[in-house]
């Protein structure tokens, strides 16, 4: 640290004073800490909503799922009377759930329309911790799920369901997918847009997907291509900022096309180039085969096998 | 050795001492909990800081400048008082205040310690001045002003800016309102009390109750506690935890808040609650008899309240309890037993009948339960020293099991399964969550899927069923069947027979004393030091087999597409039949030369020694290698 001297009276300067800086923080922290309580608190009123959907003569269930802050649990059931069933703990002082369910005329396709707004005027999310909301789809007929996460963890267990589409959206927190059976039906499409927080998704490939696109905010991602294989696919992925590893089974041919930035990187083992193409080892005699088109901003992207 | 950073050593050895001395009473006297004692003095740190700080200002004294020719021992004792920089006053008073400010806090003296820094705060800044006027006088030209004190200055001025304006504003109540309990050691913590005061107040009821009728305890938002007590009467002990800044309000919403008990499906006023004991107790036919409070009844009304309920119930009843959003614990009853609650821990301990507990989002603990146990959960599951079945279902949340006389089934999604010391069979179904198994005394049946397998010390048959797995086996005694896809395996001492039946699986057996039966794809396939007969099939990848012995059945290896790699000891007697289609037999096995060239295939078909065992290889597009096995002779030499 060097020394200076404003009107005969010496200041200094140069670097932070680390210690000092800590115990500043500390001190903050320390005011934060006062306040704490030990005792059983009751912080807010929570509500709860169970909804349980008899199955009828739907065919096919339309679902669009809005949920402004809180966790979120989708899975499958094997229940044959029940269509869906819904179960919402949320602070009735803060939000407001609005949940309708239509049908067309015949009956055969149902629509599931479901929205938490967050009525908190102040930047405080209150209940935020406590809010969590249960999905049990049918896994008898397909589905066309539709989700929109704002702030908060996601868990979307798919194994056994029938799902005919997924779009799915998160803000701010942590999601997990996972399928663990194969998917019966064919999965048109899967969009997964990932904001900010870690990605984790295992056993896609027992999705039967056609399109999968995966569009990474910030955050690292592993997305794991495991399961039962029945058709070729075509999977997106654009990495924001973070690092993205693709793990898919040895079985499948891969072909990756990536473009190049000088801010990222591709890690790929077992391939080959030929053109402007990366081909695995096995893409010739793969019985399915995939095309990876990759994007990257900031980070890397890496596809290993298992 | 300076002062400083002496008194340093000595503060932190003095709060390290203190600290192991409270969690030593922590776990030896469970009247203490050892956070309750942090949270309430933990400001006794900041008053140490300030007085060492303190310490250190009056210590301190100008020294002369050392010159170049004197002592080290010298210099040593000017540094102890004198070199560095000068201690500065104000750290000293403003760890001290502070820490006397949060310990009144903690004490009650100052119930709203966050609306009194939002309206003193800049007494602080007075004492940063009062402090530098003391140096000017003190220190004459070594005042300084510091760059971390500048910065320190400027975080008081926001922080304290943001108290006024935090305390004059909604907003305090907002923060208020976070729910972001804290779990330290089992206490839920909270932060966010500045804003606003609770008052406590408790009633005491009882009811009699014939030794025939259940209980049903329902509550929300509080725990409830459960032990034995009397026969023929129950006893609840409600605790009224009311947020209210006025005490006098707080005691209104309080004298509302009550508790009813009655036969399941009766009125609930508490003149008929006692009406319906009596008729209880002189005998009239009921099963259940439920305990509440009166929140239902006040929904409509804006209070904020908790109820805690500490029930005493004759030790032989069955006892039912639903809560929500508060813990639950039970110790040392005797009738069964079916428990719920969410968000918050279940304890249920040292009880003789069958208990079943469902719990979302909390921990569940069951420890040293002589009946038969389920559970149904969406948190952590801990099961220990049960005397009948364990059934657990849990999703999302680690399962810890041991010490189990029944038998075990386990399921579990995404998280962990681990079980340890079980008698009976065990049955685990795990999707996307891990396993590890230990001592098991019976059979293990696992389904499992994308996570490790750890298995060990099981005294019967394995049967496991994988996909995309790491498995290891160790020490099993019995046989082991595996139905695999996309596995890696690993086993290790293996008692009784290895079946894979794999596909994309690949696998690395050691010390089988049982036949080996191998099929699978696309991964390497190597067994060693097996005993008994030995038939691998395998394609896009390679089969490496080791042997010191072989048995009468002998050894088959059908390979597509793939190396075979066979190590037996030299001077070995057996008969073998190796074929590699557009491949090489490549014997580097004495005795082993002749080489039938048929076109696009290598044969070797010979005998070694007076023959005896057969062994088969068959391969295509790759090689086959027989090569010398190394004796332990010969390791050992190396």
């Amino acid at each position: 640290m060097t020394e200076a001297k404003i009107r005969g009276v010496p200041i200094f300067v140069g670097r932070f004073d680390m210690k000092t800086i800590s115990r500043a923080f500390f001190l903050l922290l320390a005011f934060v800490g006062a306040g704490c309580e030990v005792e059983n608190q009751r912080t807010s009123e929570m509500a709860v909503i169970n909804q349980n959907q008899p199955l009828s003569k739907e065919k096919k269930l339309d679902a669009d799922i809005n949920l402004n802050i809180g966790s979120m649990e989708v899975s499958g059931s094997d229940d044959p009377l029940s269509l869906y069933s819904l179960d919402l703990d949320y602070d009735k002082a803060n939000s407001r759930p609005d949940i309708n369910y239509t049908s067309n005329a015949g009956g055969e396709e149902g629509r599931l329309s479901f929205v938490l707004t967050d009525s908190a005027k102040t930047g405080v999310r209150a209940g935020s911790q406590d809010t969590k909301l249960r999905l049990n789809f049918s896994n008898l007929i397909p589905l066309d799920l539709k989700l929109r996460t704002g702030v908060g963890e996601s868990r979307l267990n798919m194994s056994g369901s029938r799902l005919a589409a997924l779009d799915f959206q998160s803000g701010v927190g942590s999601t997990k997918i996972s399928s663990y059976d194969a998917n019966q039906v064919t999965c048109e499409y899967i969009h997964i847009k990932n904001g900010v927080g870690e990605m984790d998704a295992v056993g896609l490939g027992n999705l039967n997907f056609r399109n999968l696109e995966f569009e990474g905010g910030v955050g690292e991602a592993k997305i794991d291509f495991t399961g039962e294989w029945k058709q070729n696919a075509d999977i997106k992925i654009q990495v924001g900022v973070g690092a993205v590893t693709l793990i898919v089974p040895r079985s499948i041919g891969v072909r990756v096309e990536a473009p190049k930035s000088f801010l990222s990187g591709l890690h790929l083992d077992r391939f080959n180039k030929v053109d402007s193409f990366y081909y695995s080892d096995n893409y010739d005699t793969a019985q399915i085969r995939v095309s990876i088109r990759v994007v990257t901003g900031i980070g890397e992207c890496r596809i290993s096998w298992t | 050795m300076s002062i400083r950073s002496r008194s340093s050593a000595l503060t932190a050895g003095l709060i390290l001492i203190g600290l192991g001395l409270v969690f030593f009473l922590d776990i030896w006297n469970k009247e203490f909990s050892a956070w309750e004692f942090i949270a309430k003095y933990w400001p006794v740190i900041l008053i140490i800081i300030g007085i060492k700080k303190l310490f250190l200002y009056f210590a301190w004294r100008e020294g002369p400048v050392i010159s170049a020719g004197a002592s080290q021992e010298k210099a040593r004792g000017i540094e102890a008082s004198s070199q560095g920089r000068p201690p500065s006053l104000l750290g000293g008073l403003l760890w001290t205040s502070l820490g006397i400010l949060f310990l009144l806090h903690n004490f009650g003296k100052i119930p709203d310690l966050w609306s009194m820094a939002g309206h003193y705060w800049p007494i602080l800044l007075i004492l940063l001045g009062v402090g530098k006027v003391i140096d000017y006088y003190r220190q004459k030209d070594r005042v300084s002003l510091r760059v971390g004190e500048i910065i320190g200055i400027l975080i008081l001025i926001l922080v304290g800016l943001a108290a006024t304006r935090a305390t004059s504003t909604h907003f305090a109540q907002s923060i208020k309102d976070i729910p972001w309990n804290i779990n330290l050691g089992g206490t839920s913590v909270r932060p966010g009390q500045w804003f606003g005061n609770s008052y406590a107040y408790s009633e005491e009821t009882s009811y009699p109750i014939p030794p025939s009728t259940s209980v049903r305890v329902e509550n929300a938002y509080g725990q409830v506690v459960v032990s034995p007590g009397g026969e023929g009467e129950i006893r609840i002990r409600l605790k009224k935890v009311v947020y209210e800044d006025e005490e006098e309000r707080a005691k209104e919403i309080a004298d509302q808040i009550r508790v009813e008990g009655g036969l399941e499906g009766s009125a609930s006023s508490p003149d008929e609650d006692k009406q319906s004991a009596e008729k209880l107790a002189a005998g009239t036919s009921a099963n259940i008899f439920v305990i509440k409070t009166n929140r239902d009844s006040l929904s409509s009304e804006d209070h904020r309240f908790n109820t805690d309920m500490e029930v005493s119930i004759p030790k032989n009843i069955g006892l039912q309890i639903r809560n929500l959003y508060g813990e639950v614990h039970v110790a040392n009853l005797a009738g069964q037993m079916n428990v719920s609650t969410t968000h918050n821990p279940i304890e249920i301990r040292d009880c003789i009948g069958d208990v079943t507990a469902s719990n979302r989002y909390g921990e569940t603990r069951l420890i040293n339960l002589t009946g038969n146990v389920s559970v149904d959960a969406r948190g952590d599951v801990h099961i220990e020293t049960i005397k009948g079945n364990v059934d657990v279902r849990d999703r999302y949340s680690p399962v810890v099991i041991s010490g189990v006389d029944g038998k075990v089934t386990v399921s579990n999604t995404d998280q962990s399964i681990n079980i340890s010391d079980v008698t009976q069979p065990v049955v685990i179904e795990a999707h996307g969550a891990s396993v590890q198994v230990n001592n098991l005394r019976s059979t293990l049946k696992v389904s499992s899927s994308h996570r490790n397998v750890d298995i060990s010390n099981v005294d019967s048959n394995v049967d496991l069923q994988s996909k995309y797995s790491t498995i290891t086996l160790k020490d099993i005694k019995g046989s082991v069947d595996i139905d695999a896809n996309s596995d890696r395996i690993n086993a290790d001492v293996i008692d009784g027979h290895l079946k894979l039946k794999g596909r994309g699986s690949g696998i690395v057996a050691n010390n089988v004393r049982g036949s080996v039966e191998i099929h699978t794809t696309l991964k390497d396939v190597s067994v060693n030091d097996f005993s008994g007969s030995c038939s691998v099939t395998n394609e896009h990848a390679d089969v490496s087999l080791s042997t010191p012995t072989l048995s009468k059945d002998g050894v088959a290896v059908i390979n597509h597409n793939g190396g075979i790699n066979l190590f037996l000891p030299q001077g070995m007697a057996f008969q073998i039949d190796a074929t590699a289609k557009n491949g090489r037999v490549i014997s580097e096995y004495a005795g082993l030369q002749s080489l039938q060239d048929s076109g696009e295939n290598e044969t070797l078909k010979t005998k070694s020694g007076s023959g005896g065992p057969k062994i088969l290889l068959n391969t295509d597009n790759n090689n086959i290698h027989i090569r010398a096995r190394e004796s332990a002779d010969d390791r050992s030499k190396n």
